[in-house]
């Protein structure tokens, strides 16, 4: 397993903190436009509500993965009012490590998929 | 599309923004902009997208309020959690229902057994609770909210005129009345009468019995059709055979169908003889039907005449199925449009024209079900109410001790969260109990509410509340008694999550067993339950002390006669055997010497009218010296007829004159006995002896030659009557018969039981007449006053299930608080303070408590019993001494309740307590 100690602590993701910091790794994003992408990716099976979701980013804030950004992308006066979060380089590490897992996860399924069952 | 980019605050964003204070108080300061922000933008995109309003709010509602709870619930252990396990969390909810797997109700199971006295004391506060107010609706289910067993029972109404008589109000429909609507009324697809009877059933299909006295109802033929029901064998009655000329015919009832003819179909067409006519039998109708307001054995046709319909007799229940599209209102003003032509089209009565315009008669139409029922609606919903005080005192109960095993806990649970368990985990445990204790608390509180329900239809004929004997444990209760569970789950569970505060775990590993600095604050919590509890309970006690307090002056109430030691036995003769008024007055005379020589017997009596029973007969009665103005109405009076030893057999006092002649030596006379209350309205200064009276508008006049003293003969409540009697003979010329429908009244002196003598006697002397209804007076008199009986008895049982969970719940938290502070008691004792001392602070804790609750309570309850105003009995609803004594007995509740934990302060050992120091 490759080695996960670009960072000490051990971040173990469920699917709607995945899909947010997914989410954030291509921009940054406000609450609903986070919402809404998280959906669209998934196909429609990740649906976060908006209690969930800043339930999420709560923590994702308060490990360091995620920060509020301070530069506003140009939009029109609705949306300085609006909250925007973007990922850190702590959270791009996490996701880096994450995603590794995931494919010796996907490949470990594979081999043992072609090879077929192996008496105990 | 709307303009979202407008400062916050329009409707639905303001109830949003409201609600997000079930966030912690650190959440919404980081995240309410964002929060309403977000919510704007999705009800931009459900507009969009057209998702219907109910299903966009539900969901945003739905994540709230789990979220929120979830964030409250993680605040308990979140501290050493900081960079471990949140990542792995998925939304709460589903989360901790996920887990709430049957697994996880085993092992709340399984947890809760082994805390048996807190188990056990939960499932029986709860079932108390929930066992009472769901027995208690089951009644106002049966009786008022279910609909009546007819097709379409909304469009039935009740048809009734009101008179301004002076003495009567609310009439029914007369023969004449019933013709006229029947023929010319536009708003009904139909409209019926009938008359509750009793009949001598002489003979069977040929078997003769012992002739029986059974209650029947006459019915025009449409009757059944108007109801909507139709004979489950057989035929309905037809057009037509509801008229004198048309051929007898009878429809039976389930019960009697299946107690003469076992249940064969072959009883259509046999014929029965009652009252000395021969009936074919028609039909029978269903074993589910159920007749409003009485439950007649068999079902005859009304012999109308209607050129001899009387208009004046309102002795007919009259019934209509509205038309559809007619309203209430509607239907009323169609009458009204009728009423008129009522004597032109009927005069057959001779009433004045002008006497009937100055009787103001007017139609009144009411739903079926609220003229059944609308009188004890009221008492109903007031019954229902104070069980429901009941439960909540019962909720408070367990919540509180909820509270005070969830402190127990604390530890374990701060230690189960440093260890990783997800706050999914520790929630699903809660919620688990929670519905393990409520779902047991819920099956025991069914088989109570099923045993008070199987008591409550028991007392059917006795407290006279209709529909009673068809209340039943239905679906629909059931349903009511998942619910209340379900609410007082969530009621009790509620609290203790929450008033949770993140509690560092050192801290609760320091302070364990010593009172945790988190205790005193659930200490409040757990007052204000208490506080509230005994403010319940006052409002309670009050109601019922009320309740009790009018009940008793009711009882006090002198009924003017002596009930005790005389029995009742009622004869009904019939015209065939009796033709004439002499044969019938031999038959009395033969029956009561017969009856006088019997051992035992000190006197015996005849009359038509046994008082505060259900028999009734009014009559307008005329006074030759005060002569009606020229379009006034004669009042109406209570006219009992009566044997001339009737005074002396009740008891009553003679005041003035003398009673009757024997009616069945002499000739008839033409004389009147009058009560006190008579004599006193017509002649207040001098005596009523020697004035004459008549019970008509016209005809010859009658010589009052007595004054009794007063009787209540329709109920204690209600003032005594003033009445005029009548003697059993009286001349051709008054058109006044011989009563054919008596009460024989015994009065002995009680050694034997002489029921069975006196039916002797009578079917000695006229095999064909029978005897029924034997009860002794005493019964008849205690059955007047049952239906306040049994409410105060309810009230009573509630109170004092009040009263006892106010007293467990303050207990219990005084000696919890005891416990918690036993470090604190310890050193003061050693600093010097006496014993005495430290109980009398912890007594005076607890009447503080119970003084809290008390005043809060009698503010609640002075407003509240104005309720029970139609009920009272001489009581005002604000009765100065119930209070006073309402209050005092709380207070004692209150300082006995505290007064063993104070004991177990005062014994605490300073020596123990100071050595964990």
């Amino acid at each position: 397993m490759p080695d996960n100690s670009a960072s000490n602590e051990v971040f173990r993701f469920g699917q709607d903190a995945f899909y947010i910091l997914l989410v954030l790794l291509h921009g940054e994003r406000h609450g609903y436009a986070i919402m809404r992408e998280a959906s669209e990716r998934s196909g429609g099976t990740v649906v976060i509500q908006a209690g969930a979701l800043y339930r999420m980013l709560r923590r994702l804030l308060d490990d360091g993965l995620v920060v509020e950004s301070q530069r506003r992308p140009a939009a029109d006066a609705d949306d300085e009012r609006r909250r925007y979060y973007r990922v850190t380089a702590l959270g791009r590490r996490a996701m880096a490590a994450e995603a590794d897992r995931m494919a010796s996860l996907a490949a470990a399924a594979r081999a043992a998929l072609r090879s077929g069952p192996v008496p105990a | 599309m709307a303009d979202f980019r407008v400062p916050p605050l329009n409707g639905g964003e303001r109830l949003y923004r409201a609600l997000l204070y079930l966030y912690p108080a650190r959440f919404r300061r980081a995240f309410t902009q964002d929060l309403i922000e977000a919510f704007r933008d999705q009800r931009r995109a459900a507009s969009e997208h057209r998702v219907p309003r109910a299903a966009f709010s539900f969901m945003i509602v739905h994540d709230l309020v789990t979220q929120a709870l979830a964030e409250r619930a993680t605040s308990i252990v979140s501290p050493f959690r900081r960079s471990r396990s949140p990542n792995e969390e998925e939304p709460l909810m589903p989360g901790p229902l996920r887990a709430m797997r049957f697994a996880e109700l085993r092992y709340a199971a399984r947890r809760l057994l082994r805390v048996p006295s807190f188990t056990i004391t939960t499932v029986f506060v709860l079932a108390l609770g929930i066992g009472t107010t769901t027995a208690m609706f089951s009644v106002v289910n049966g009786v008022l909210l279910r609909p009546l067993p007819y097709a379409d029972p909304s469009r039935l109404v009740a048809l009734n005129h009101t008179v301004q008589v002076a003495g009567t109000s609310l009439v029914d429909q007369s023969e004449a009345s019933t013709l006229l609507y029947q023929e010319h009324a536009q708003a009904f697809t139909g409209i019926a009468s009938w008359r509750d009877l009793d009949i001598n059933l002489e003979m069977v299909d040929g078997q003769a019995g012992l002739p029986e006295r059974i209650p029947m109802t006459q019915v025009t033929a449409n009757l059944f059709q108007v109801l909507g029901v139709a004979p489950a064998l057989g035929r309905d009655f037809r057009k037509g055979e509801d008229r004198i000329d048309a051929a007898p015919v009878a429809i039976l009832s389930y019960r009697f169908w299946q107690h003469h003819f076992s249940g064969s179909p072959s009883a259509i067409g046999k014929r029965l003889i009652a009252d000395g006519v021969s009936r074919e039998i028609i039909g029978v109708m269903p074993k589910s039907f159920v007749f409003p307001r009485s439950s007649p054995e068999l079902w005859f046709p009304i012999p109308l005449d209607p050129a001899k319909a009387t208009a004046a007799s309102f002795n007919y229940r009259g019934v209509g199925r509205l038309r559809g599209g007619a309203t209430v209102a509607s239907a009323r003003s169609d009458l009204e449009h009728v009423l008129p032509r009522l004597l032109d089209d009927y005069p057959s009565d001779n009433i004045p024209r002008a006497m009937w315009e100055q009787a103001h008669i007017r139609a009144v139409v009411t739903p079926l079900r609220d003229s059944i029922v609308g009188d004890v609606s009221r008492l109903l919903w007031i019954l229902l109410g104070s069980v429901a005080l009941v439960l909540l005192i019962a909720c408070a109960n367990v919540a509180n001790l909820f509270l005070v095993r969830g402190e127990a806990r604390q530890l374990e649970l701060a230690v189960r969260g440093a260890l990783g368990s997800g706050v999914a985990g520790i929630i699903a445990q809660c919620l688990s109990e929670s519905l393990v204790l409520a779902a047991a608390g819920g099956m025991v509180g069914v088989l109570f509410a099923i045993a008070g329900v199987h008591w409550a239809t028991g007392l059917g004929n006795e407290i006279n509340v209709p529909r009673l004997a068809q209340v039943s444990v239905d679906g629909t209760v059931l349903l009511f008694a998942l619910v209340v569970c379900a609410l007082s789950t969530l009621l009790v569970s509620l609290i203790p999550l929450l008033r949770a505060r993140r509690i560092p775990i050192a801290l609760v590993l320091r302070e364990s067993g010593r009172g945790a600095t988190a205790g005193a604050t659930r200490q409040h919590t757990r007052n204000a339950l208490v506080v509230a509890q005994v403010a319940l309970a006052l409002v309670l006690v009050a109601g019922s002390g009320l309740l009790a307090r009018s009940f008793t002056r009711l009882r006090n109430v002198r009924p003017g006669f002596e009930a005790q030691g005389v029995s009742v036995t009622r004869l009904a003769l019939s015209t065939t055997s009796f033709p004439t008024d002499a044969s019938a007055l031999q038959f009395y005379g033969n029956v009561l010497e017969q009856v006088r020589a019997l051992p035992g017997v000190r006197e015996a009596s005849m009359s038509d009218w046994v008082p505060l029973s259900d028999d009734h007969n009014d009559v307008v009665v005329t006074v030759e010296d005060h002569p009606l103005g020229p379009n006034e109405l004669p009042r109406v009076h209570w006219i009992p007829t009566v044997d001339p030893t009737y005074f002396s057999t009740l008891h009553i006092p003679l005041l003035a004159g003398r009673t009757f002649e024997s009616p069945y030596r002499a000739q008839p006379t033409m004389e009147a006995i009058v009560s006190k209350a008579f004599a006193d309205r017509y002649w207040p200064n001098g005596s009523p002896l020697g004035k004459k009276i008549r019970p008509d508008i016209q005809g010859p006049w009658l010589t009052i030659v007595g004054e009794v003293a007063n009787v209540h003969y329709q109920s204690l409540d209600k003032p005594a009557e003033d009445a005029v009697y009548m003697p059993f003979s009286t001349p051709d010329s008054l058109r006044w018969d011989t009563p054919r429908f008596v009460a024989l009244l015994v009065r002995s002196d009680g050694h034997q039981d002489l029921a069975a003598a006196v039916r002797n006697i009578v079917h000695t002397l006229s095999p064909s007449t029978p005897t029924y209804d034997q009860r002794s007076l005493s019964s008849i008199v205690t059955a007047a006053s049952s239906r306040a009986r049994i409410t105060v008895l309810l009230l009573v049982v509630a109170s004092t299930l009040a009263l006892i969970l106010g007293a467990v719940g303050l207990y219990g938290v005084m000696a919890y608080g005891v416990s918690l502070r036993q470090r604190e008691i310890g050193v003061r004792i050693a600093l010097g303070a006496q014993p005495a001392q430290v109980s009398r602070m912890i007594s005076r804790q607890g009447l503080v408590l119970g003084l809290l609750g008390i005043v809060i309570g009698g503010a609640v309850a002075l407003g509240v019993t104005r309720l029970l105003r139609g009920l009272l009995y001489d009581v005002s609803p604000t009765d100065p001494l119930t209070f006073i004594t309402a209050c005092a007995g709380l207070l004692a509740m209150a300082g006995l309740a505290s007064w063993v934990p104070a004991r177990r302060a005062a014994a605490v050992d300073p020596a123990d307590t100071l050595k964990s120091v």
